[in-house]
């Protein structure tokens, strides 16, 4: 960030956006990492990276996509990377196993109500591709084109995968017990 | 057909989904002001972390640490009594018994009262023997009090129901938590210590294994070295490092996935990896997961396995280079790159001496 000649007041404005930004979009990002990591703690400290690099590369945002997109494009971005990255910090707490989780389960600490809470434990279960498909596609409800833009893929992939992915989810919760047309219906 | 599932029936209850989403808007407040705090002081990866120490909470570590101290101390006397006025044999014996075995019983007794697998077991009796050769009596005391707390909650996140599972801090409550995150702080500066014992140059690195540790001649365009490291095991036998080189892309977008501006090169000797059960082992080549598959072929005499997964577009390529004019086996590999696979083979090929 450029401190110099008016810097200052650049970071001003960025800052402020930035808390327009969360006040908007945080819950929506919390959530989808969440979905994504099932694991509170690191979807809130994830949410954190996303807004403190939203605003680091805030001059870089380009008026391309939403910046809904962008914001979640970094969530995204930095929640695959949350098991991929290899940090000296990281790699003892590995070979000792410090760390908190390996096997995250959702937490109490955010609600879902008891009505969407079948959905929720389903698409836990899903594959990874049709689980991120699904939440933004139909949970978010970005465009095609913004999915395709956020997950790095073609918009053709989106369509292909999201066309596979809705099957799995009802098998799914068939398989589990929830699924019934009148279930559906009730909506 | 696809239009079929673009509009499907459950569009409505997905939807409700976002809305039936609650978070406690004090939560959303507070992350909000460590947001702000963090940005104010331009440091993203420096968090201020809550240092408040309560009275009490402090009392009754203090007995608690009073308490394990003197437990330690008993026991590393009676040790140490009894081979002054035990016989030699039995002197030996008891110098032979592992360290670990003083502090959280044998194995049997560890797995049962900490929840610890045998990998486990034995990499903390490693380190602890190192422990006890690196740190002072008084450090080494603290040590052991911070790791047996460290146990305790390990165990309460790794055992449902007596049975071991996948690590999942869920299993702590909130104070729990809080000092789980207190210990394994106050744990860091002692690995830190440890571990620096285990770090290497290059140079230091080439005169512990027996294959050529070399730089890659074929370097993709705009990507340059950006860090190199060597590292080996916490062990008390002769320490095996594994090379780290990692490539940056020049002036790359960072906020795209690590995978999109940077690859690093692991080089080490040609072993199965160490994967710890019920662990992540998240960088590990060999691990298995229903959403990385694996194949083998070969080029230019030599065994590839390349590995790709499910996040798009990112692959993983590993070549083992055969045992050759009295040198060891070894293996070389990249792990997640956006990166052809053309080019991935062409850098590690330039870092075999032919």
């Amino acid at each position: 960030m450029n401190f110099q000649k008016g810097g200052e007041i650049l970071s001003l404005y960025n800052k402020d956006k930035i808390t327009v930004w969360y006040d908007k979009h945080s819950k929506s990002v919390l959530s989808f990492i969440l979905l994504m990591v099932k694991d509170y703690q690191q979807a809130e400290d994830l949410t954190h990276d996303t807004f403190v690099k939203a605003y680091l590369y805030f001059d870089s945002f380009e008026h391309h996509s939403s910046e809904k997109t962008w914001l979640f494009s970094i969530a995204h971005n930095l929640t695959v990377d949350f098991l991929r990255k290899r940090k000296p910090a990281m790699f003892l707490k590995e070979m000792f196993h410090l760390q908190k989780d390996n096997a995250p389960l959702p937490e109490e600490v955010v609600r879902i109500k008891e009505e969407s809470y079948e959905l929720y434990t389903a698409l836990g279960e899903l594959k990874d591709t049709y689980r991120r498909v699904i939440i933004l596609r139909k949970i978010k409800g970005f465009s095609i084109e913004d999915t395709a833009k956020i997950l790095n893929w073609s918009e053709s992939k989106v369509k292909s995968t999201l066309f596979r992915a809705i099957p799995a989810l009802k098998k799914q919760l068939e398989k589990e017990g929830y699924y019934n047309e009148e279930a559906i219906r009730r909506y | 057909m696809r239009r079929q599932y673009e509009d499907t029936e459950f569009d409505v209850p997905l939807k409700d989904l976002e809305s039936n989403f609650m978070w406690k808007i004090t939560h959303k407040q507070d992350l909000k002001n460590r947001i702000l705090t963090d940005i104010e002081n331009l440091k993203p990866n420096e968090r201020k972390k809550n240092s408040i120490i309560f009275t009490n909470s402090k009392k009754v570590r203090l007995t608690k640490m009073l308490t394990y101290s003197s437990l330690v101390v008993i026991l590393l006397f009676s040790l140490t009594i009894g081979t002054y006025f035990v016989s030699p044999t039995f002197a030996n014996t008891l110098k032979s018994i592992p360290i670990i075995s003083s502090i959280f019983g044998n194995q049997e007794y560890a797995k049962e009262k900490y929840g610890i697998v045998e990998q486990e077991y034995n990499d903390w009796s490693e380190l602890f023997e190192i422990a006890k050769k690196t740190f002072s009596k008084d450090e080494y005391d603290k040590f052991t009090i911070l790791w047996k707390k460290y146990a305790e909650l390990n165990k309460k996140m790794i055992v449902v129901n007596g049975k071991r599972t996948g690590r999942s801090s869920h299993n702590l409550s909130d104070e729990e938590l809080k000092e789980y995150d207190k210990v394994t702080k106050k744990l860091e500066p002692y690995l830190g210590t440890i571990y620096s014992k285990y770090t290497y140059t290059m140079d230091e690195a080439q005169k512990l294994v027996n294959f050529p540790i070399k730089h890659p001649t074929y370097i993709p365009k705009g990507y340059e070295l950006d860090e190199e490291e060597a590292r080996a095991d916490v062990t008390s036998g002769q320490p095996k490092p594994i090379i780290r080189m990692t490539y940056k892309k020049q002036n790359a977008d960072e906020s795209k996935a690590m995978a999109y501006w940077t690859y690093t090169i692991q080089i080490q000797e040609n072993m199965k990896e160490k994967l710890t059960p019920y662990e992540a082992n998240i960088n590990a080549f060999e691990k298995e997961d229903k959403h990385l598959i694996y194949s083998d072929y070969t080029l230019e005499g030599y065994t590839f396995t390349l590995r790709k997964n499910e996040f798009g577009n990112i692959i993983s390529l590993r070549i083992v280079v055969p045992a050759k004019d009295g040198r060891s086996a070894y293996q070389m590999f990249i792990i997640n790159s956006t990166l052809p696979k053309e080019e991935l083979e062409k850098v590690l090929l330039s870092m075999v001496v032919k």
